[in-house]
């Protein structure tokens, strides 16, 4: 269910190289006696049409801005009467300097303790996404997109989807817009559903899904984030996840989203070499859609999770620029992320240290009983800090 | 319905309609795979027959992905 909010850049806020020194028409002058000449001389030189006064003997004076000079402001000063005349200075607040101004609503980002790690910079590792597309002009996605294959449809993402989960992964940090994303690195977004549903859902072109795995596999993509899945295993897809893992390419998928409606086992989640992520809600107990399972990796936020929307609305989404949504979709991408991030800190690592040590710096959640692996959480639930934090 | 299928090393198959997957790739565990889009009503006895031929590794429906957010 989408939520939605908010403009992303607060009104009172304007861009910094568009800020006005002055208060446009307006001059603040001191009277110390009750005198008419100053402000008939403003009437006449610079079209003064109202006054207010202020505690004590300060007047503020509409005027034409356009009359407004120093000359002006001297000759009104020449009056024995006046102590000083000047325009109204502009004053703007702080608080508008603050970056990434929703960032304290992604409650995820405290869960996995992303606050509290100092993360290394990720700009040489890339995120591969497979999904509905990405909106690249997204004002907290410029320049994060690295590429973008979207052959064979628009690249409009209609749905949201892809951009939503491309914001959890690599949302830009210390902008004024939005949002952060949990890595500082770049996405490769291979769009692999189509521009329109089928009888009412939108399904991934099998076809076309062969296809980029296969080059993201080529690609140089550290990372690949699926969410994702269907309950049929397939023997081609399985194959294309050996050479991923082959390749170096650490494949992160979605567990699902049934956990009410039978609990199935999914794919990609459940293939061997891919780490399956399940979700939770700010409580840190699992999310009640999210499905269980032995093959689970870990969890990670999944309920009302604030991230980008396309800038337009579309048919399918009236919603645009930000929405928290829920799903084991927006759990994964917080895995791919770190991922990335430990790609970026071990650059010679293999998937396999990599989905190792994600699960094995996982925090235990009360829900776990003390236990190391339960099929609700898996390891636990993803943990930046200690993912990062020096041996 | 699409149906997706892998020639052991070496075979040949000949099924109407069927087209590369990979269709520039000369890697000969991607040139062996095949995609054929047939009819609702005739997949299930093509598949089948893919099946039992031995030239074919495996063939399988091409499996339904959808999202999960």
């Amino acid at each position: 269910m989408a939520v939605p909010l908010q403009s992303d850049v607060p009104t009172f806020l304007a861009p910094a190289h568009d800020r006005l020194e002055y208060v446009p028409g307006r001059i603040v002058v001191r009277v110390h006696d009750d005198v008419r000449e100053p402000f008939e001389y403003l009437e006449r030189e610079a079209g003064a049409h109202s006054v207010e006064s202020l505690d004590g003997d300060l007047t503020i004076v509409w005027v034409d801005d356009r009359e407004v000079s120093t000359q002006l402001l001297r000759t009104v000063e020449s009056s024995p009467a006046v102590a000083f005349a000047e325009r109204v200075p502009a004053r703007w607040l702080s608080v508008a300097e603050a970056a990434d101004p929703r960032h304290n609503r992604q409650w995820g980002l405290r869960a996995i303790r992303w606050f509290d790690a100092e993360a290394p910079a990720a700009e040489a590792v890339t995120v591969a996404i497979c999904d509905t597309g990405v909106d690249e002009a997204h004002p907290d996605l410029e320049g994060v997109v690295a590429s973008y294959d979207h052959a064979g449809a628009t690249a409009t993402d209609i749905v949201g989807h892809g951009t939503h989960v491309s914001g959890i992964v690599a949302a830009r940090t210390d902008d004024v817009a939005g949002v952060v994303g949990v890595a500082r690195c770049r996405v490769a977004m291979w769009k692999v559903f189509p521009d329109e549903p089928t009888t009412g859902n939108f399904y991934v072109d099998g076809s076309r899904f062969l296809r980029a795995l296969n080059a993201v596999a080529t690609s140089g993509a550290k990372v690949l984030n699926l969410s994702l899945g269907g309950t049929q295993s397939s023997q081609a897809e399985q194959l294309l996840f050996d050479r991923l893992e082959r390749a170096g390419v650490t494949v992160v998928a979605a567990m699902g989203n049934e956990h009410d409606h039978g609990n199935p086992v999914e794919y990609p989640a459940a293939y061997e070499h891919v780490l399956a992520v399940g979700a939770v809600a700010e409580t840190n107990r699992r999310s009640p859609f999210s499905n269980t399972g032995a093959h689970i990796g870990l969890a990670a936020p999944g309920s009302n999770v604030l991230s980008t929307l396309p800038t337009q609305p579309s048919s399918f989404r009236p919603d645009t620029r930000y929405a928290s949504w829920s799903g084991t979709s927006m759990a994964t991408p917080h895995v791919a992320a770190a991922a990335a991030l430990v790609a970026a800190q071990h650059p010679d690592w293999t998937p396999a240290d990599t989905k190792e040590h994600l699960r094995g710096r996982a925090a235990k959640v009360a829900d776990m009983g003390g236990k190391s692996f339960t099929e609700e959480f898996g390891a636990g639930l993803l943990d930046i800090a200690a993912l990062l934090a020096s041996d | 319905m699409r149906i997706q299928f892998k020639l052991r090393e070496g075979a040949t198959l000949d099924v109407p309609g069927a087209v590369r997957l990979f269709p520039d790739d000369t890697d000969p565990e991607l040139a062996s795979l095949y995609v054929v889009e047939l009819p609702d009503d005739e997949a299930a006895d093509a598949l089948d027959e893919l099946k039992r031929s031995s030239a074919v590794e495996f063939a399988e429906p091409q499996a339904e992905r959808w999202l999960r957010g």
